[in-house]
């Protein structure tokens, strides 16, 4: 019985320390934001909001090397809502007749809308650089757009196939013997049952195009650069914390996102089917 | 079956098929205009990786094997295509023998599994160019590992430990051990908890137990995150890019070269169908095991 006792001890200790592990280097970008100091350091000098102070003044007046940011943050921000709208009418759409249709074929289908979850996204990114050169004349937006929308599709899909699974098909059947049609039956029966993964697939859709950076990579443009690049060439030129500060706010946003997405959903089932 | 009610059911089937008919491929439209390129530029893809290239030329339409050749003959792309391997080999190890213990622990949690699996997954979902700042400061000559060698007297000076493959790996076994536990613990919350009170009944050890009942349950676990490590490893970019800095040549890394700076584009073209063959076997095995996991259970 002390032995058992010592092994889950044991055990727990150890897990412990995993998880220590897991979150270090996001609570060391953390922890490194408040460094007083010139450069990032671990474990910081001094406490300081400093480099918060000069966020707001890299925002407000954009000086010299870096006026881009607010550009960068404008475009990831569009490009996020524009490919989630997208990505959320065709998932779901999609996901719906994979689940219900009887059509021969459906089963590559089902293949074709995950098809960029099983696509190194380089390889996304570079097949798409060669579509576009052939197609030509794609303006830099409608390149990106297009990059988003593929890789945040299958995220719309997958938690909407996780809420259709649940759903209870009698009501369906139900509405249709009262002589509702096919189209008003799905707007008013199925698409408020499965609203809860609509919705988690929206907001993971768009943490998805938001923070995306091996696609967008091949297909940005000077005049167009999202936020990720910004901040992959801020980081490779720049050691001041002020990219720390940055990346805690980002890392404030994509935790409060991922707690959203957590209550509609549990998120370990989405991520479970969705890789 | 008496034949009338069987006529019933079949004129009922016919009218559902008739009825989806229409309703199916409308609903499908959307998602299939948004995919179509991606199909397009991978048959685009897999045609220019037969074209010839000209330095002065560029691209001449062609039918060889030349690219694929070079991909697993010329010194730098062979020495790229083995780091890679290297790379995920040792990340796949890791991440097996550090994880398990954690996804018994998750399989073994009861009502503190959610927020086990929140913890998880939560830096699985966050920006990977952070997770590789991250490391960047962590590793960094001003981070805690330097600080903690120079304290304790180890090395006179910071270590020079970003830009190596150290570096990318300690990023990509960080990156991928979730994909590691969450199938793990998948098939370990399965096992029937009275096998391994039976076997101790029995007389077995804990030892005993674990290696005779509980490791070869977990088998197809095993199998299923070592493939997805694996495959998520060798088609990793962001971590050999920003923590590699130009030291470390993966395939990914190469792809990028050729595509963007020698604008060889049969050559890169060749090197991604490669990728692809590798990351769509390792996967397609993981689909195999785990969906003959869920049937045998």
């Amino acid at each position: 019985m002390k032995l058992h006792v010592t092994r889950r001890g044991l055990l727990l200790t150890y897990v412990t320390l995993f998880f220590i592990y897991l979150e270090g280097p996001l609570a060391v970008i953390v922890l490194s934001s408040f460094n007083s100091g010139q450069i990032v350091r671990f474990p910081p000098e001094g406490f300081s909001l400093k480099w918060y102070g000069a966020l707001m003044d890299l925002v407000r007046n954009a000086p010299d090397m870096k006026p881009e940011l607010l550009n960068a943050v404008y475009t990831s921000l569009w490009l996020g809502v524009a490919s989630t709208i997208g990505a959320v009418i065709a998932g779901t759409l999609g996901a719906y007749a994979l689940q219900r249709a009887k059509i021969p074929g459906t089963n590559i289908l089902r293949q074709l809308f995950l098809l960029p979850l099983l696509f190194p996204q380089i390889v996304t990114g570079i097949g798409l650089v060669l579509w576009f050169s052939a197609v030509g004349g794609v303006p830099t937006w409608m390149r990106l757009l297009l990059g988003h929308l593929i890789i945040s599709l299958p995220c719309v899909v997958v938690t909407v196939t996780a809420s259709l699974e649940t759903l209870d098909r009698s009501l369906e059947d139900a509405a249709m013997n009262l002589g509702a049609n096919r189209v008003k039956t799905f707007l008013f029966i199925t698409l408020p049952s499965i609203q809860g993964g609509v919705l988690a697939g929206a907001i993971f859709a768009w943490l998805t195009s938001f923070s995306n950076f091996t696609v967008t990579y091949f297909l940005f443009s000077g005049e167009m650069n999202p936020f990720p690049l910004w901040l992959y060439q801020y980081i490779e030129y720049y050691i001041d914390p002020g990219a720390a500060a940055l990346a805690t706010c980002v890392l404030l946003i994509t935790l409060s996102v991922l707690l959203m997405i957590n209550r509609l959903q549990a998120l370990g089932r989405v991520v479970a089917v969705s890789k | 079956m008496s034949s009338a009610v069987a006529i019933g059911v079949g004129v009922k089937h016919l009218k559902k098929h008739l009825q989806t008919d229409w309703f199916a491929p409308a609903l499908f439209a959307p998602g299939i205009l948004v995919l179509l390129p991606l199909v397009g530029a991978f048959v685009m893809l897999v045609r220019y990786s037969f074209n010839d290239w000209d330095p002065m030329l560029g691209m001449v339409p062609a039918w060889t094997l030349e690219n694929y050749y070079y991909v697993f003959t010329d010194p730098a792309q062979f020495k790229g295509l083995v780091t890679t391997l290297r790379i995920s080999l040792v990340v796949t190890v890791v991440c097996l023998f550090v994880g398990y213990p954690v996804a018994v622990a998750i399989s073994q949690a009861g009502r503190y599994r959610g927020l086990l699996m929140f913890l998880l997954v939560t830096p699985m979902l966050t920006d990977v160019l952070i997770r590789a700042y991250g490391w960047m400061v962590i590793l960094g000559p001003n981070g805690p590992v330097n600080s903690l060698l120079m304290a304790s007297g180890l090395s006179s000076g910071p270590a020079r430990l970003m830009y190596t493959e150290l570096a990318v790996v300690l990023e990509l076994i960080h990156e991928n051990i979730p994909f590691m536990i969450l199938p793990l613990a998948a098939v370990l919350e399965r096992i029937n908890p009275a096998l391994n009170d039976a076997a101790m009944n029995l007389g077995a050890s804990p030892a005993r137990t674990f290696f005779h009942v509980t490791l070869p349950l977990s088998r197809p676990g095993i199998i299923a995150g070592t493939l997805l490590v694996f495959a998520l490893s060798s088609s990793a970019f962001v971590a050999p890019l920003v923590l590699g800095g130009g030291n470390v040549s993966v395939m990914t890394t190469l792809m990028q070269q050729t595509m963007l700076t020698t604008l060889n584009w049969p050559q890169g073209s060749a090197q991604s169908v490669v990728l692809v063959g590798l990351v769509l076997v390792l996967l397609a095995g993981y689909g195999w095991v785990l969906s003959r996991g869920r049937r045998t259970t």
